[in-house]
């Protein structure tokens, strides 16, 4: 029998008392800190449905990928079924890339100029909660919480692809590490690419919001410039081509780069060299944004406003 | 986290010879400063540096010049370690954006390092202390003013801190708003936490507080017991209890050049020390009963604008120095 402690009393009824009990150690402080601001994110009603919303398309494309598997007359040949899977991940990718987009101009972006607005950041730093660990608590939460939104679909929908055609893609027979090493190196390009996606999203549209310093107008600064880069892209490819770097300015499919890199392992051929370049310059774009959001970023933790209101 | 409470006698925090500018505003200028244990009351004019202070002694802000000791700990090296023993209630209507009340002091709780399962039970328990308990399910930004003053205090003290600073903590209270802030601010000193508290009322230091620090243009003014506080100007000043015709005694006190008048059924009686002797005679002759001769007490605005006085070079017709801001 497990024996249980007795309740601590903290407080006389009533009354007021000394804490005497147990702290977070020094070290996890910036662990708990983000474990903190990732329940902060998915705290409500709609926010748990916005999460799970991610799952809809997966659910969608798995049935439609399963649907292929069993009847006859919509059967994938073998040797498309790799790039099958690829371009439904892709798909999935896309659309779950651009939701999350817009999940971060109305949820992110103004997090810490809300914090700023409201006069939080004086009750965080007036607390044992060092500058930075306030910035990289908000980055890694927001981070990670995003990547799990992008991994988790995409990984639901591997396992319905393995699940429907076997883990043999193209039609070549793989058995033993050979196919392990294949799968384990799709889930690890997945996992790298939706971390990458998670982190620069968080950086660029939480640099946002501290340009601004106001809630409200944070989701319009990130949003416009998805727009704006996609108004641009579209523009130019007007004027050079679709197939041209013009592509890779609009942001969201920009974004999708990374999957193309981190999709490699699965590739049946190597990667076209337009495609290469249209991922790497477009992975170059985001990576570029995320360091001047890191630095816009730094600038103003190293001297924030600790009043209520836009000071 | 957990400490032992403050030894009584032995200052909560030590400032020597700090200074602080912005700018071209000196906010503290050589401040030397014991800030003794128990509770405190911070008082000064606009501009005298009490925020700063505040903001040194949390870390905020680092001195340009001197050494900040807070609960024995050099500032800002371990400004951590003090703000997990220290709790802060701002003067600005600060809360975490978009939580219910409960939140607000658990979010705090668990931000000064407070494991969950020993944060939820004091998060409680601190809004039933401050009276929020019908209210710790609703969104705090829906709380009247004198709720979010209750609710920021919850949150300055879930932890138990050993130091807890109070910035106008009643700014903007009705009177009975203002009457419970004061009972838990002396409920929380007397379980051993010291309470630093920085008001413009006078009567709020005046009702709660057992010493006095006064700020004036970013140095210190007094600091001290309040009854030194309210102590007249080195005995110049006595309140005097008469028995028989108190009014008679006050014309025979005139009549011979010493500036006396009645309060109540007392006299106050302007005098130097050395002229108690023409006191005592003119008593004596008019067969007068003296029942109390004590110096006599000003009340706390008086006391205020006299130290503020002894401090003003201006109003010492002095040279003017550039002054401070808080």
């Amino acid at each position: 029998m497990t024996a249980v402690p007795p309740p601590r009393a903290f407080f006389r009824p009533g009354g007021f008392s000394l804490h005497e009990g147990e702290s977070v150690a020094e070290g996890q402080r910036l662990l708990s800190l983000c474990r903190v601001f990732a329940r902060d994110l998915l705290r409500g009603v709609s926010a748990r449905l916005g999460a799970a919303s991610f799952l809809l398309p997966a659910l969608g494309i798995a049935v439609y990928v399963i649907v292929r598997s069993r009847v006859a007359a919509f059967a994938v040949p073998p040797k498309d079924q790799t790039v099958f899977l690829l371009d439904n991940l892709t798909l999935l990718f896309s659309l779950n890339a651009g939701w999350l987009m817009l999940v971060h101009a109305g949820r992110v972006a103004p997090l810490i100029a809300r914090d700023a607005w409201f006069g939080a950041l004086l009750l965080y730093f007036s607390r044992p909660v060092a500058r930075t660990h306030y910035l990289l608590g908000r980055v890694v939460s927001t981070a990670l919480v995003g990547a799990l939104l992008l991994l988790l679909p995409e990984l639901l929908l591997l396992a319905a692809h393995l699940l429907a055609f076997g883990p043999q893609p193209g039609g070549t027979p793989l058995e033993g590490w050979m196919a392990v090493w294949l799968w384990s190196g799709a889930v690890l390009g997945l996992t790298l690419a939706c971390l990458i996606a998670g982190a620069v999203l968080a950086i660029v549209s939480l640099a946002c919001g501290v340009l601004v310093r106001n809630p409200a107008s944070a989701p319009l600064l990130f949003g416009g410039c998805i727009l704006g880069s996609l108004a641009v892209s579209w523009v130019l490819q007007a004027a050079w081509g679709r197939d041209s770097v013009a592509r890779s300015l609009d942001l969201h499919h920009a974004l999708q780069g990374l999957l193309t890199l981190g999709l490699a392992p699965l590739s049946p051929a190597p990667v076209p060299a337009f495609a290469a370049m249209d991922a790497a310059t477009g992975v170059g774009l985001w990576l570029a944004l995320a360091l001047a959001g890191w630095l816009v970023l730094q600038r103003f933790i190293a001297h924030p406003p600790l009043g209520r209101g836009r000071s | 986290m957990s400490s032992a409470p403050l030894q009584p006698g032995l200052p909560v925090a030590t400032l020597r010879a700090v200074s602080k500018t912005f700018g071209e505003v000196r906010a503290l200028h050589g401040l030397d400063l014991d800030v003794p244990a128990g509770l405190v009351g911070v008082l000064g004019p606009n501009g005298a540096g009490k925020s700063t202070l505040f903001r040194l002694l949390l870390g905020l802000e680092v001195a340009d010049a001197g050494e900040v000791q807070v609960l024995g700990l050099a500032m800002p090296d371990a400004a951590l370690e003090v703000r997990a023993r220290l709790g802060y209630m701002p003067e600005d209507d600060s809360l975490f954006p978009g939580l219910t009340g409960i939140d607000q002091v658990l979010h705090a709780a668990q931000l000064c390092g407070l494991q969950r399962i020993d944060a939820v039970p004091r998060a409680h328990q601190a809004l039933d202390l401050c009276g929020l308990s019908d209210a710790r399910y609703r969104p705090a930004l829906t709380y009247s003013l004198g709720m979010r003053q209750r609710l920021r205090l919850a949150m300055a003290v879930v932890h138990g801190p050993r130091l807890l600073l109070l910035d106008e903590p009643t700014a903007g209270l009705d009177p009975d708003g203002r009457a419970h802030m004061l009972e838990l601010v002396k409920e929380i000193a007397a379980a051993g936490t010291s309470v630093l508290l920085s008001t413009h009322v006078l009567a709020d230091v005046e009702a709660v507080c057992d010493e006095v620090v006064l700020l004036s243009r970013g140095q210190l003014g007094f600091v001290g017991p309040m009854q030194r506080f309210r102590a007249g100007t080195g005995g110049s000043s006595y309140r005097i209890r008469v028995v028989g015709d108190a009014p008679a005694l006050c014309e025979a006190l005139r009549r011979n050049g010493l500036g006396a008048e009645l309060d109540g059924g007392d006299l106050i009686v302007q005098m130097q020390p050395q002229a108690t002797q023409l006191f005592w005679q003119i008593a004596a002759d008019g067969g007068y009963g003296i029942a109390r001769f004590a110096p006599a007490e000003e009340d706390m605005s008086q006391a205020f604008v006299r130290h503020l006085r002894l401090d003003d070079p201006l109003r010492r017709g002095r040279t003017s120095q550039p002054g401070g801001a808080s």
